[in-house]
């Protein structure tokens, strides 16, 4: 057929000229990298055919004379080249089906031709002395139109004859053909005349929502290379002027979707088009859609850290952190330097239930928090619910922090690997099937003891200290219904401080997800986690003490979880889960014949936490969405326990036990249960401002039993019993989201108010290690915590980062009618994690595509502290005694660290890609108090103060991609 | 139990000095500015020995200020559940002795009552004797201590009543033999200190180059049997001294007194030891108002510091020689640097009325002491003396001359 051939003539190579300006291209080219790469095949569009066959005009005088009626173009077409040696060459779908009629006698072809094509909107072009070409919308010249350079005739107003052909740089689209990502619509409006002398027309038309067919007011329409544009008026209606030939079109709405198109224009026309609801473009297509999560979403107080992003942020000793880094997100903190465990929202470190693929790890640091156990390379992103949490998590207080690995590669073998001052670290992905497929494997470990040999001091000169971390995920697409995800996980830490001792702990953790889809609507994840931890010292020491001593918890969890997307408003999620705790408290065991060391074993502890789950997420028009969710937990102490009884309403102690009652193997002790209301709403005041408001209710059945600030190598974890009962809270949130600049500026304030019930605290001195009767020493009390978080964050842009500030209180409540298990007189005090001001600032200008410079400050108010106020003399020693419980305060805290990172060059053929990063932790070297404490010296009282880091710490890093 | 734990402290300060690496620990000075309640100190143990039982009173003191602050003109008296009364009198200022000798007898209940000169009325909780246990024997050992520091440990093998306490407490009396290195048998007296003729001679030295020294614990030892089959102690370190220390140069005694106590005293004490040792900023323990057992009659919210406690003691006394641990190695450094100095016997340039030469100064004000003469045969009227320092050639500023009554060559 002729029209096929077409093609093998556009395939000539094009004449360089076009009438955009070099210059601006350049520059839209580096704005708009999405267009740049998304320009579709123009083939159509010509300017100056350099084709040196053409020099006849396109005059057809031959003669014919030829009688239609209701015929189709193709038909005179066939009946022209049938009177003639003419062939035409044309696409067939142009000539669509319209019939035309007409009576000719000894007409010159152009004439006929110009008639039938008239109501179309083609143009011919005599290309050989026997070929002519239909060409849509274009008239080829096959000269320089007079008045081309400018010095053309004069029309009768006198004003310069403009020339009106259309020309389009064919390298502009050919050139990046191979980049291409999506097609950008191509709109040809118009038809050429060649007897205008226009060179700009009018271009009017309607924009309309493709989902609701309302129209859309508002909606600017930007001509991005012509530097002008228009706004739609109510009803959706726009007009406007624009030059000949290439105008890119591009729309820009609050809540619609980007659209882009390049309209050729020909001469005046009209363009409808529709435009969908959510922002959608390539590339960052995930940034965009989570983009206005800010202000979108019903949750009070959530957060995400992608590990990615945030790996220009200067961290101690180059490691990074993503846990850390969520410490300078308002609300959540640490106690400083060295101290592992977390604080949200004035909860305690036990608080937060930390998940790693949907499996809990008890202690995510190593060397005692300063550094994470998760190794940063294979993990993707947190996502933290201090607010507001799903009616999915359960079991903790304060906050769910959900840690994700990577999926891995599934198209190719990639992998990442560092080379730091504390540790080397290696990722590797590997595709099993491709496409199907991947596996995930990483390794982290600490070099040699380096750290502590560096230090002349003499009681470290045998100490090791080592840790280490593994990780294994895979991920494997089953078919379009069904995908499967493994995670394995094991970290370790070693020490040995003084020569006679070693302390060990360690992770371990595994989990399986099924996801699995059954409909459109209906979709299902189940989830097996094991995690266990566990520790252990072991003292090889002179005396006839050496011991082995150690703690574990073991948890294995089953939850299935299902997601129905009811309809367009109602989004349900029910489930359940069920976990089984396995807890060894603690034991002792003689080490050696010599050894008097009696074996203890703390007896077992088990239990068994259930929930079942629902929630619906329910749009209730656009501007209101409530999201309620109902969690009913249940928590059953089990045996094989011998449970002690105490009298009531007294304090616990071996007088005032009642009875002692075994249960067998599985037999119920103790059940508690209770609902969680978990209700948020968002209400949007304005495009991109938001009010949300939430109720959360939470129960704990596990606490740490810790009489320190900090996690510290020797708490143990404490089932609920018939003794102990779960701590439960209430949090009432409130704030304002605002999105600003294209969502790329997130501006947020939220205040919240908590609640809490039957927290753990412990009795002056407690010994809690190897405690058979834990009970007489736990006292259980009310807190309050409030706050205001005010969150400036701007996460796009060569200039990027966040300023936090925090104003929050945390206070608890000890009161009894017993001496003993009172604390300040009973009344309100602050909690050990009481920092009313909190303000950090985390800072990363791009200084080109391989220079970054970071920089983080970070402030808070000290925490409180029991402090010594006077002395005394007892068996000839000077002795402190203390203020009321945490009355004082340590100094502030404030650090600033900065960090500058460079990146290899982008060559693509390259085989890694490297990235160094320097650092300077503590750049001023704040020597912050981590800790206060006093000691008694030779009969003196003495007053020291302990930092972790006071001196600025520089550190280089090596990584590298591939 | 408190074994594993002592470990557990050192181990945790290891960690804290590891991590201390690129930080520190400095001191800074104590705010001053908090002026607290005076608060009422009670220290009272009451013992099955035969003595006049000895009970301090004192009071708390600002953070700034220098104790002890004794509590004077308080009445005192125990008094035990045969409403047998004994009174105590006051010695000196916040110590009172028993009038009459008693020892506290096992079974019964004793209760102190105190009185201030506010008038203030002060009670306790009813204690009971605990069954006593016997010190099996009180032995040194050469090794190195957690630090790998070389010296002598010393360590209590113990035995407890099968069904008694089996909480301990010890505090021990050090007493060792000092010998002056630059002893001799003269002494420099000043026979003229009067411009511009001035006179020394030499007479007969009264002290003896052998003297006794003596330390008393003040740190708090615990120890217990928990989680032991037997209640037995084996081996429990009361005492490291290191081997640079001057006490165990010749001869060491060490008497070591052990207390049994109550549970509840026994945690009293504990707690205060561990509030006073908390160096290890990993395991910082929530400091608090310790409440012992003493109370206001009068008022339930006033805080009073001290724990009333009947404990039956036993003692073990032990020798060694430094010799016995280490033959034919250097001793440990003198206390004092001995050097020898020739000071002026008169005034610089001929001096005038008044003046004081530095040899009367030094003689007078016993800082240093003759050892030899300047230059043999001269006489001491136109030369000077060669002099030490005090304690070289006299050791009675480290201890007493004596023989205590228990020394045993």
């Amino acid at each position: 057929m002729a029209g096929n051939r077409l093609t093998d003539y556009m395939s000539h190579r094009w004449l360089d000229v076009w009438p955009l300006k070099t210059e601006c291209y350049n520059r839209y080219m580096k704005r708009n990298y999405a267009l740049y790469t998304t320009v579709s095949f123009l083939t159509l569009i010509l300017s100056f055919s350099a084709y040196a066959q053409v020099r006849t005009s396109g005059d057809l005088t031959t003669t014919i004379s030829l009688t239609f009626e209701k015929a189709t173009l193709k038909e005179v077409l066939d009946r022209i080249e049938d009177l003639t040696n003419y062939k035409f060459y044309y696409v067939e779908d142009w000539l669509g089906e319209s019939q035309v009629s007409g009576s000719y006698n000894k007409v010159p072809i152009s004439i006929i031709l110009q008639d039938v094509l008239k109501q179309t909107p083609l143009n011919y072009y005599r290309y050989s002395d026997n070929r002519i070409v239909l060409i849509r919308n274009s008239i080829i010249y096959d000269e320089l139109p007079e008045g081309f350079f400018g010095n053309g005739p004069l029309n009768q107003q006198g004003e310069q004859v403009q020339v009106n052909a259309v020309f389009v740089d064919p390298d502009y689209f050919s050139a990046h053909e191979d980049q291409q990502i999506v097609q950008v619509e191509t709109v040809r409006i118009g038809k050429e005349d060649k007897n205008s002398i226009r060179n700009r027309f009018r271009l009017s038309g309607h924009v309309r929502n493709k989902k609701t067919g309302e129209a859309i007011p508002d909606l600017s329409l930007l001509i991005i290379n012509r530097n002008s544009g228009t706004v739609t008026d109510e009803n959706g209606y726009y007009s406007i002027e624009l030059p000949s030939g290439l105008n890119i079109l591009e729309t820009r709405s609050l809540g619609m979707e980007k659209a882009q198109k390049n309209l050729l224009l020909f001469n005046d026309g009209e363009l409808d088009f529709g435009l969908n609801e959510k922002v959608e473009q390539l590339e960052e297509v995930i940034v965009a859609a989570d983009a206005a999560k800010n202000v979108e979403q019903a949750m009070t107080g959530s957060t995400q850290i992608d590990a990615e992003e945030s790996k220009n942020i200067p961290l101690v000793l180059g490691e990074r952190d993503i846990l850390k880094i969520a410490t300078t997100l308002p609300g959540i903190s640490t106690t400083g330097e060295g101290a592992s465990g977390y604080t949200v929202r004035g909860g305690n470190t036990d608080q937060n239930l930390i998940l790693l693929d949907d499996g809990v790890i008890y202690n995510p640091s190593h060397f005692f928090g300063i550094f994470q156990a998760l190794n940063p390379y294979a993990t993707k992103d947190v996502l933290i619910y201090k607010g507001n949490i799903p009616a999915e998590y359960g079991g903790r207080l304060s906050a769910v922090f959900d840690i994700r690995t990577k999926d891995s590669n599934l198209e190719k073998f990639a992998g990442e690997a560092s080379i730091g001052p504390v540790t080397n670290n290696i990722v590797l992905e590997i595709p099993l099937t491709k496409e199907k497929s991947s596996i995930l494997v990483g390794g982290r470990s600490s070099y040699s003891d380096w750290i502590l040999h560096a230090l002349n001091d003499e009681r470290l000169s045998n100490s090791t200290a080592s840790f280490y971390d593994l990780i294994a995920k895979y991920n494997g697409n089953i078919n379009n219904n069904n995908d499967v995800k493994a995670t394995a996980y094991y970290s370790k830490d070693a020490f040995s401080i003084t020569s006679d001792s070693l302390y060990k702990y360690s992770n371990r953790l595994f989990t399986v997800n099924w996801n699995h889809r059954f409909n459109d609507k209906n979709t299902a994840s189940l989830n097996i986690a094991n995690s266990e931890y566990r520790f252990n010292i072991g003292y090889d020491g002179a005396a006839n003490n050496d011991f082995d001593l150690g703690f574990k918890i073991n948890e294995t969890e089953l939850k299935l979880k299902f997601n129905y997307l009811y309809n367009n408003a109602h989004k349900f999620t029910y489930g359940l889960e069920g976990k089984l705790y396995n807890s060894n408290p603690g034991s002792i065991a003689p080490k050696g014949s010599e050894s008097n060391i009696q074996s203890l074993i703390i007896p077992k502890e088990k239990g068994f936490e259930s929930a079942l789950f629902f929630s619906d997420n329910y749009t209730i028009n656009d501007r209101f969405l409530v999201d309620i969710g109902l969690r009913y937990s249940f928590f059953a102490a089990l045996g094989k326990a011998s449970e002690r009884y105490y009298e009531a309403g007294v304090p616990k102690n071996e007088s005032t036990l009642t009875e002692i009652k075994e249960f067998g193997n599985n037999k119920v002790i103790k059940t508690y249960s209770g609902p969680e209301i978990r209700a948020s709403a968002r209400y949007f005041l304005a495009p991109e401002l938001s009010v949300k408001a939430s109720f959360n209710s939470t129960m704990q059945y596990v606490h740490t039993l810790s009489n320190t600030t900090t996690v510290s190598p020797i708490d143990t974890w404490k089932l609920a019993d018939a003794n102990i009962k779960p701590a439960r809270a209430n949090q009432y949130s409130l704030g304002l989201y605002k999105n600003l600049d294209a969502n790329s500026i997130e501006l947020s304030i939220e205040g919240y108010y908590k609640t809490s019930w039957d927290v753990l605290d412990f009795k002056v001195g407690a010994q809690l290690l190897l405690n058979e009767t834990i009970e007489t020493e736990v006292l259980q009390g009310e807190g309050r915590a409030y706050g205001v978080e005010l969150l400036l964050r701007k996460n796009r842009g060569d200039f990027n980062g966040w300023l936090g500030y925090t104003y929050s209180r945390s206070e608890i409540k000890f009161d009894s009618e017993f001496g003993e298990e009172r604390i300040n007189n009973g009344e309100y005090f602050p909690s050990n994690y009481d920092k009313p001001h909190d303000f950090s600032a985390v800072l990363n200008y791009k200084l080109t595509r391989r220079f970054s410079f970071s920089a983080n400050f970070l402030y808070q108010t000290g925490r409180p502290v029991t402090y010594p106020v006077g002395r005394y003399t007892y068996n000839n020693t000077e002795y402190v005694y203390y203020s009321n419980r945490n009355e004082f305060r340590i100094p502030d805290y404030y650090r600033l660290d900065i960090g500058f990172n460079v990146e290899g060059n982008h060559k693509i053929k390259k085989f890694a890609h490297s990235f160094w990063t320097l650092s300077i932790y503590n750049v001023l070297g704040r020597n912050n108090p981590y800790s206060v404490f006093f000691v008694t010296e030779n009969g003196q009282l003495k007053a020291y103060k302990s930092s972790i880091f006071a001196v600025p710490i520089p550190s280089i890093t090596y990584s590298f991609k591939f | 139990m408190q074994k594993f734990v002592r470990h557990l402290r050192h181990l945790g300060s290891g960690i804290g000095g590891a991590l201390l690496l690129l930080g520190c620990i400095e001191s800074f000075p104590i705010e001053t500015d908090i002026t607290p309640d005076s608060i009422l100190v009670v220290e009272a143990t009451i013992t099955n020995e035969a003595k006049q039982q000895r009970i301090v009173l004192s009071r708390s003191y600002a953070l700034d200020q220098q104790g002890p602050n004794p509590e004077t003109n308080a009445q005192v008296k125990v008094v035990d559940d045969g409403q047998n009364e004994y009174v105590f009198q006051e010695t000196e200022p916040g110590t009172y002795v028993s009038s009459v000798p008693f020892s506290a007898k096992p079974g019964r209940g004793y209760g102190l009552n105190i009185v201030t000169s506010e008038g203030k009325s002060y009670g306790s909780d009813s204690q009971i004797l605990q069954t006593g246990s016997v010190i099996d024997s009180v032995y040194p050992v050469r090794e190195l201590n957690d630090f790998g520091k070389d010296g002598i440990a010393v360590y209590v093998d113990a035995t407890g009543s099968e069904n008694g306490s089996r909480y301990f407490r010890y505090t021990y009396e050090e007493t060792y033999k000092i010998v002056a290195p630059f002893y001799v048998p003269q002494d420099a007296i000043v026979v003229n200190d009067q411009w511009p003729d001035f006179e020394y001679a030499l007479v007969e030295r009264k002290s003896k180059q052998t003297c006794y020294g003596t330390r008393i614990s003040n740190q708090i030892i615990l120890s217990n049997t928990d989680g032991q089959s037997a209640n037995k102690t084996k081996r429990f370190q009361v005492k490291f001294i290191p081997r640079d220390d001057y006490s165990i140069s010749h001869r060491y005694s060490i008497l070591v007194k052990q207390y049994t106590q109550s549970a509840e005293a026994y945690a009293y004490y504990e707690t205060l030891r561990d509030f006073s040792l908390s160096e290890n900023p990993f395991s910082e323990n929530q400091p608090g108002f310790l409440e012992g057992n003493v109370f206001s009659k009068s008022d339930p919210k006033e805080r009073i510091i001290g724990f009333f406690d009947v404990a039956s003691v036993t003692t073990k006394r032990m020798f060694f020689n430094y010799v016995d641990f280490y033959p034919g190695e250097p001793l440990p450094h003198y206390p004092s640097f001995c050097s020898i100095v020739e000071p002026s016997p008169g005034c610089p340039g001929g001096g005038s009325a008044g003046c004081i030469p530095s040899m009367i100064r030094n003689i007078r004000e016993e800082i240093l002491v003759f050892y030899d003469l300047s230059s043999p045969g001269s006489e001491p009227a136109f030369g000077a003396y060669k002099m030490v320092p005090f304690a070289c050639g006299n050791c009675t500023k480290l201890g007493t001359n004596t023989v205590p009554d228990f020394w045993i060559e």
